[in-house]
């Protein structure tokens, strides 16, 4: 595992200049817009992207085959692409709030900064979903049919919600109740059912992951 | 024995590979084949780059599906067409090599490139296609494993760093502990390499030979047609028309030349046994 997170940090080094304009930006949003969960939310997100971008370099000229020959197994391999997303989207995540604590507290002294770091929290599951959706993705199509099977599939999960909103309406479910529901679960109810859908997903997208890589030939 | 190969198959929609193939314990072994001949679907399934479909793949007795971390560690590999991502440097490849492998040779593997002059900080999609063979080349040999395996690996290379690179390959073979399975295309290099070769063609194994008694036993006759129809053609192995007669291969080379004194015998090198064995015809 550690063999393989240093190789896609060394890939990283590749994405510089990307990762120093998502920070200016970052910052731009924050004090522009005065909301210093633009940033944290915008620049979680933009770094768990970079998973699939070390995906892309690991098939850059069928490299895939020789990495597969280093001692390493192949659900090793999936296992370390969800922690490199996870700990690039924490990372970024943890270093954003931090920026943004600091510009609130030198900007906006009256600010509840409890309150905003809470719901800052509840923004991981964002990069959390969309690592779970893409990695599968990304394994099965590659990088330049992924971005096309994405597309399937956004559009594929809009469709499952629009058939499974009207198959709750014929059966006389109401939406509503659903949000009321939300609503009522209070903070803490919300972020626990949050964090159990993100894991979740994870586990599935990895199971997912694992089989795809398993019947792989190079 | 460290790698044996039992009635190995795998099918595609326009290639059948069917092979068997062993590599004892200290000994270097050829396979030999045109392009498409089944050489790397022959190494991608013993990696287990590919599924098989049918018979068993066994490296150091054990199945291949079933290999430790410590085992794949003892193997060291190099792949026509692949190798670490073209967006790594060497710098950055060496501390990936240190935590994969608890033999690194880190001073061994630096001192070797600065030989080779590989440079540490370009990235490796940008190196020369000679320079890239001899980043793959140095990296197998880099954590001291018991078994190489060398699909093309002096493939782009030049004539003095391809020695260089042979010359290695002898050296890393004196340890006695040591075994090398490689294929090429330049068929100098195997004969100064293996102790035995395997020859390819369309997925089936169709010769394997001690190189010593390659070169030694094998040869070519140049007969006419009335010499050939009166040859003794127990030992003839293929024959192909040519204007003066028939070119025979033999694997008794001695035999003709003492009891056939007026024919021409030409003495055997890899690459004519191949011509003969794929387009020769059955006598």
């Amino acid at each position: 595992m550690k063999g393989l997170l240093i190789k896609d940090l060394k890939l990283l080094k590749n994405q510089m200049n990307f990762f120093l304009i998502i920070c200016v930006v970052g910052m731009m949003l924050m004090i522009t817009q005065k909301n210093p969960m633009i940033m944290v939310s915008y620049s979680t997100f933009l770094f768990s992207m970079f998973t699939l971008s070390t995906i892309s370099y690991d098939e850059f000229d069928n490299s895939n085959a020789f990495l597969f020959t280093l001692p390493i197994t192949r659900k090793l391999y999936v296992i370390e692409k969800y922690v490199f997303g996870i700990l690039t989207a924490l990372g970024a995540w943890f270093a954003s709030t931090v920026i943004a604590a600091v510009y609130t507290a030198l900007r906006q002294p009256g600010t509840n900064q409890t309150e905003w770091i809470i719901t800052a929290a509840i923004m991981l599951c964002l990069p959390a979903v969309f690592l779970a959706l893409t990695i599968p993705v990304q394994l099965k199509f590659g990088a330049d049919k992924g971005r096309a099977a994405m597309i399937g599939v956004v559009g594929g999960i809009f469709i499952l919600c629009f058939a499974a909103s009207y198959v709750m309406k014929s059966m006389g479910i109401n939406i509503d109740d659903i949000s009321n529901i939300i609503t009522n679960m209070g903070a803490r109810g919300l972020a626990f059912t949050v964090a159990a859908i993100c894991i979740a997903a994870c586990v599935v997208s990895y199971f997912i992951s694992l089989r795809i890589m398993e019947k792989k030939q190079f | 024995m460290i790698l044996k190969l039992e009635n190995v198959e795998k099918h595609y929609e326009q290639f059948d590979l069917k092979c068997s193939l062993e590599l004892q314990d200290g000994c270097v072994t050829g396979l030999i084949g045109q392009n498409g001949a089944g050489k790397s679907t022959t190494f991608k399934a013993v990696l287990g780059l590919i599924s098989i479909d049918g018979g068993r793949i066994e490296v150091f007795g054990k199945d291949v599906k079933e290999l430790s971390k410590e085992d794949r560690e003892n193997i060291g590999v190099v792949l026509s067409g692949s190798g670490f991502s073209g967006y790594l440097t060497v710098h950055d490849i060496i501390p990936i090599l240190s935590s994969m492998y608890t033999s690194f040779q880190k001073a061994d593997f630096q001192k070797r490139c600065r030989k080779f002059s590989l440079p540490m900080d370009k990235k490796i999609k940008d190196f020369s296609t000679g320079m890239k063979a001899k980043l793959k080349v140095l990296v197998a040999m880099s954590h001291d494993a018991k078994l190489l395996i060398l699909d093309e690996p002096t493939a782009g290379l030049d004539v003095i760093a391809r020695d260089e690179l042979l010359d290695m390959m002898r050296e890393y073979m004196e340890d006695g502990n040591r075994s090398i399975l490689i294929s090429s295309h330049i068929s100098s290099d195997l004969e100064g390499l293996c102790d035995d070769l395997y020859m390819i063609h369309d997925g089936s194994i169709i010769m394997h030979e001690d190189t010593d008694r390659l070169l030694g036993d094998y040869g070519l006759l140049k007969v006419t047609e009335a010499q050939y129809g009166k040859l003794d053609k127990r030992y003839i192995l293929k024959r192909k028309r040519e204007n003066f007669g028939y070119s025979c291969l033999t694997n008794q080379k001695q035999y003709y030349i003492e009891n056939y004194p007026g024919i021409a015998v030409e003495k055997g090198n890899i690459d004519e046994v191949i011509t003969m064995m794929i387009r020769g015809e059955s006598k």
